[in-house]
């Protein structure tokens, strides 16, 4: 233990001793230690999201294997509930995901809301932080709407002391806060909702609201949504025997439910996922560790070329000390005594390089939430990475295995040196410098490590741009998308139709307004699981029917859709005012695709089609126009696309304003916010944006985005470790060879001649490292060439981009040690001998 | 002023003080020295009397602090540093007491050195390097590393770097000093050979048995020179006496 603390103290000294050695030697380990850090606060997040929920290990989702559909209605959940069997309790959560408008004085957002049984609270073993959970009665339908709000959202409208009691507008009907949930607490899955309401109030506030009226044909079920199904196994019952005496109800579920429940339909249980109640726990496991392993894998990369560079300049320091081991070793200290001191040595430096790391990782997770923060995706924004006990155990096993990595080979080495040979050393005739052949490995190591996450990080740059540049045949800027709301403002279905014209008259008479279309839902490309047929009239259901795609977009448009967003028409016409008549034919416009998946010269005027999904089909929809594809966001695939027209009782709140001049589109937006105020002061405008900017904010484009912001900054720290290793092997170049360069000065060579010495050096390792690098990364980037958008795994703008980058990094380090080498005085050189 | 146009080397009241620390050590403190072409001369002096600080003056290696240096009838103050370099390459070659041959590079390529930084052709880079090795026999270790020469044998290799490029003078700072008497003798007599083949040297010793060598003797002390002995023909042993006095 003594020997140990002097060890400790001893290497506290060398360190102050050799300040710019330990500085770089920090610094290095610092951007090692803290890019794992930052990672693997990623990865924890992502194997182990947490949640308040008690004892979630007991938890059981109830799955239908199977059936038309996997949820069960709202008596099939009373008659499991009430049954007894298995669950000791069990709660109820609707499937229901469409945005839900929530309205507080005068702010207005689109919050996702979850439709609980009353028990919800109690079962998850969470008491609200204010206020309290849900009444059984009000599970009921037709008890009045009330709600718990998220820790999250009660803040973000202002974290109101007073505001249990108050009453809110959720799709324009006025709902009751009772309860505010603890802070964290997202529900029984990591990726939660905004707010909850009981089943009781989804009529209400889900339906009634937007216009839907119960479906007649469900019974007793219709007042209420689908539900997924967790419970709490009784104690001691396994998850085989419960699952066992579960199926003692599926006879009875068959009868019950004769469309849904098919002849092999069963029930199972299995743990609800972490992210999704209804996802499989054991997919989203392994598909977050692929993840997580390849944010590791890019930081274990950084570490590693953190490593070869600390054991680098320990090697070449070291050999200045190889006299010190030497003496050492003559005064009997024994080989481990002497790679115990080393390595005590080098543990001192990761600690505080980790500590360093700590900082910078503390600085680089605020980044990241920052990041994470500006993406459209709500369930995304769930993910907030933070240092935690498990992140601090994590990096101090960073540092461990840094000091492993970059201390026992120089240790190693350090310590087999030759006393007799140390000893004898005269009064050197001869200018010798550390043979380089020891340091060719890790330095050409390092520099392929750094080269090949540059080059992944240009091509995945390069593949974001491409994503992100939308395409030139449909201008983006110079299109406003209004989103509005009139059923948020209470008013009924009628009314709200008749708002929305009003307000595209209105708006399509502005001056700088080209012109104006409507749609019920946002659609500018993509597609959805629908499936798209031909087919042929007279036949009944079930006739001749062809087969086109599986994955298809069908949309309804209202008026002037394709000429306000500019989608050519390429063959027949655009849809008018009768097309949408009650009791007009069924017409459809379709996308050029679709036309050539119908008849191959792509002349599909007078075809029928049909869509479908869950095995029922649509009524044949004459084709009566051609227009030209739509590219989807993100998506390279062609998804086949159909245009329906909107029927007059359907609600268009999404109008899309073609603005005459795309500079003025900022304008516009607030003079269209004004008017609409002007016109209803009532009606909650949910957003005015241009397609661009919507098209950015995309889930896929974010994702390239931070894909390439996160390959960037690992390139830059590589390449940042790069550079702070030429420097210090070339700065401790100049350092041990000062005697031979003030001769070299005194034989005659120019500053020039000097600085070109210490550039070359070592630039044929450099050269082979940036070989191997650019094999490496071309070689990662055709096995991952699936990630990569528009761009050729081989792509030679990203190969001369890290060429050029290296270049400058090279060049860069070398040039301070380069002019302080042809600064040397030979007269001071020479008297140091 | 005729004598100066002659002179290969001319210095006129040099002075070069040190200051470390806030002393001021006045390592030269007026120096009156001319050398001509195809002299053989020798400074002695006690330890820290400033020979060779004179040295590195002579050979462009430092500047003075005062006083006028002319080489070659050229006025050396106003040379820009690349032109001093050139200078150093071209008219200068140096021989170390400790020899200071690059460990890395074989005993060929450190001859070759200064023949680099003149940008001479390779072929005749080797043959000049071939007949400096010649002319201090050492041409049959060529391809040897330094560390695999004996002491005598690595100051020969210095001593043919320091004439491979025909310098107009040889400075020599104590080339005997780390060497045994045997190898002393021989790097002697080589220097006595270059001598006589015409080189200029300009050789520190202070060693009064090889200060015979040479055809003039400077002492100096205490950054004067004292002595300037001319006579060509003087008793060894006396001479010697003379320098341990005054040390
Ligand atoms: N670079 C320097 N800085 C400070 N003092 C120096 C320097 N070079 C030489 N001196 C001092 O100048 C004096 C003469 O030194 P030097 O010419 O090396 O003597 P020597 O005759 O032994 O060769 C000594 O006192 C020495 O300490
Ligand atoms: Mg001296």
């Amino acid at each position: 233990m003594t020997t140990l603390w002097q060890d400790v103290r001893y290497g506290f000294r060398m360190l102050a001793k050799n300040r710019g050695f330990t500085a770089i030697a920090l610094v290095t380990l610092a951007v090692g230690i803290g890019a794992n850090t930052i990672m693997f606060t990623m990865s924890d997040l992502l194997l182990r999201p947490p949640t308040k929920v008690k004892e979630p290990e007991q938890l059981m989702y109830c799955a239908i294997q199977d059936a038309l559909f996997p949820w069960f209605r709202y008596s099939a959940y009373l008659t499991l509930r009430n049954s007894g069997l298995v669950f000791s309790d069990c709660l109820a959560q609707g499937d229901d995901a469409r945005p839900t408008t929530l309205v507080h004085g005068n702010s207005v957002g689109q919050v996702r809301a979850a439709y609980v049984s009353a028990n919800y609270f109690s079962f998850l073993g969470v008491a609200p932080a204010q206020g309290r959970g849900f009444l059984p009665a009000e599970e009921r339908q037709g008890s009045g709407p009330v709600m718990v709000l998220t820790h999250r959202t009660w803040r973000r409208l202002g974290a109101d002391p007073n505001m249990v009691g108050q009453f809110l507008r959720v799709n324009g009907v006025s709902c009751q806060v009772v309860g505010i949930a603890p802070e964290g607490f997202t529900g029984a899955t990591f990726i939660g909702p905004d707010l909850w309401l009981p089943l009781g109030s989804h009529l209400a506030v889900a339906d009634l609201s937007r216009g839907r009226p119960p479906r007649a044909d469900l019974g007793p079920d219709r007042d209420y949504p689908s539900v997924h199904l967790v419970g709490r196994l009784q104690p001691g019952l396994s998850r085989s025997a419960a699952q066992a005496q579960l199926q003692a109800l599926v006879a009875r579920f068959k009868r019950e439910y004769p469309r849904q429940w098919k002849p092999n339909s069963s029930l199972a249980l299995r743990p609800p996922g972490r992210f999704f109640i209804d996802a499989d726990v054991e997919q989203e496991q392994l598909s977050a560790t692929l993840f997580s392993l390849v944010l590791m894998g890019v930081s274990g990369v950084i570490l590693l070329i953190a490593c070869l560079n600390l054991a680098n300049m320990l090697i070449i320091q070291g050999a200045a000390r190889r006299r010190e081991m030497a003496v050492r070793m003559a005064l009997g200290g024994g080989r481990w005594r002497i790679i115990q001191q080393l390595l005590v040595e080098s543990a001192l430096l990761a600690l505080l390089g980790g500590i360093l790391g700590l900082v910078l990782a503390f600085w680089g997770t605020s980044i990241l939430r920052a990041w994470i923060g500006s993406v459209q995706d709500a369930e995304l924004r769930c993910f907030r990475p933070s240092l935690n006990v498990r992140v601090l155990v994590a990096t101090l096993g960073f540092c461990l295995v840094a000091t492993l990595l970059f201390g026992l080979r120089p240790a190693q080495w350090l310590s087999r040196c030759d006393i007799a040979g140390e000893m004898k050393d005269s009064a050197g005739g001869v200018l010798g410098s550390v043979r380089r052949r020891r340091r060719g490995l890790s330095m050409v190591g390092q520099i392929a490590l750094a080269v090949a996450l540059v080059l992944s990080a240009s091509l995945l740059t390069r593949s974001a741009f491409q994503l992100m540049r939308p395409d030139p045949r449909f201008p983006l800027e110079d299109k406003l998308v209004v989103q509005i709301d009139p059923l948020s403002a209470g008013y009924d279905r009628v009314r709200s139709i008749q708002t929305c014209e009003a307000l595209a008259d209105r708006l399509s008479s502005l001056p700088q307004v080209k012109a104006l279309g409507t749609s019920p839902r946002l659609f500018f490309g993509g597609g959805d699981v629908l499936s798209i047929s031909e087919c042929t009239p007279a036949a009944e259901d079930g006739g001749a029917r062809r087969h086109l795609a599986r994955w298809a977009a069908v949309t309804d448009v209202g008026r002037d859709y394709f000429a306000a967003l500019e989608i050519p028409l390429l063959q027949g016409r655009r849809f008018n005012l009768r097309d949408g008549a009650p009791n007009a034919e069924k017409v459809t416009i379709i996308d050029e695709s679709l036309a050539r998946k119908l008849r191959p010269d792509g002349n599909a005027l007078g075809c029928f089609v049909q869509y479908g999904g869950f095995g029922e089909y649509s009524d044949p929809y004459r084709v009566v126009g051609t227009v030209a594809h739509v590219p989807g966001v993100g998506d390279p695939e062609v998804h086949l696309q159909m245009y329906k027209p909107a029927q007059p009782d359907q609600l268009s709140p999404y109008l899309y304003v073609h603005v005459a001049n795309r500079k003025a589109a900022g304008m516009l937006r607030e003079q269209i916010a004004e008017e609409i105020h002007r016109i209803d002061a009532r009606v909650p405008i949910l957003s005015i944006e241009t397609l661009a900017r919507i098209r950015k904010a995309d889930t896929s484009i974010w994702f390239a985005r931070f894909g390439a912001r996160l390959a960037l900054a690992a390139g830059a720290a590589a390449l940042f470790l790069a550079a702070l290793g030429i420097y210090a092997i070339k700065g401790f170049m100049v350092v041990s060879r000062t005697p031979e360069i003030g001769i070299r000065k005194a034989l005659g060579a120019t500053h020039w001649d000097i600085m070109s010495m210490v550039f070359r050096e070592g630039l044929v390792l450099t050269v082979v490292g940036l070989f191997f690098g650019l094999l490496l990364g071309l070689g990662v980037a055709r096995v991952a060439a699936s990630l990569l958008y528009g761009v050729s795994p081989i792509d030679p703008v990203s190969v001369v981009a890290t060429v050029v980058l290296l270049a400058l990094t090279a060049v860069l380090a070398g040039l301070i040690p380069a002019r302080r080498a042809a600064r040397i005085d030979p007269m001071a050189a020479l008297r140091y001998e | 002023m005729s004598g100066v146009q002659e002179a290969l080397i001319q210095v006129e009241n040099l002075h070069r003080v040190f200051v470390t620390d806030e002393v001021e050590t006045h390592a030269l403190a007026g120096i009156h020295l001319s050398i001509a072409r195809g002299e053989y001369v020798a400074i002695s002096g006690p330890s820290g009397c400033g020979k060779s600080t004179l040295m590195a003056i002579l050979g462009l290696l430092d500047t003075p602090s005062e006083g006028d240096y002319w080489l070659d009838g050229r006025p050396v103050a106003s040379l820009t540093p690349s032109e001093r370099a050139r200078i150093r390459n071209r008219r200068v070659g140096f021989i170390f007491q400790s020899f200071n041959l690059i460990g890395d590079l074989t005993v060929h390529q450190n001859v070759e050195l200064p023949l680099l930084y003149r940008r001479v052709p390779s072929a005749q880079r080797r043959q000049w390097v071939q007949e400096a090795l010649d002319r201090v026999g050492m041409s049959h270790r060529a391809k040897h590393y330094p560390a695999q020469l004996s002491g005598g044998q690595q100051q020969r290799v210095a001593a043919a770097r320091a004439v491979v490029g025909r310098p107009a003078i040889l400075l020599a700072d104590e080339p005997t000093g780390n060497l045994d008497s045997n190898s002393g003798r021989a790097v002697m007599d080589m220097l006595a050979e270059l001598h006589r083949e015409g080189t200029t040297i300009c050789m520190v010793t202070h060693d009064p048995r090889y200060a015979g060598y040479a055809q003039r003797t400077i002492h100096l002390f205490d950054g004067r020179i004292v002595d300037d002995d001319m006579a060509v023909q003087k008793p060894q042993d006396s001479l010697g006496g003379t320098v341990e006095r005054r040390a």
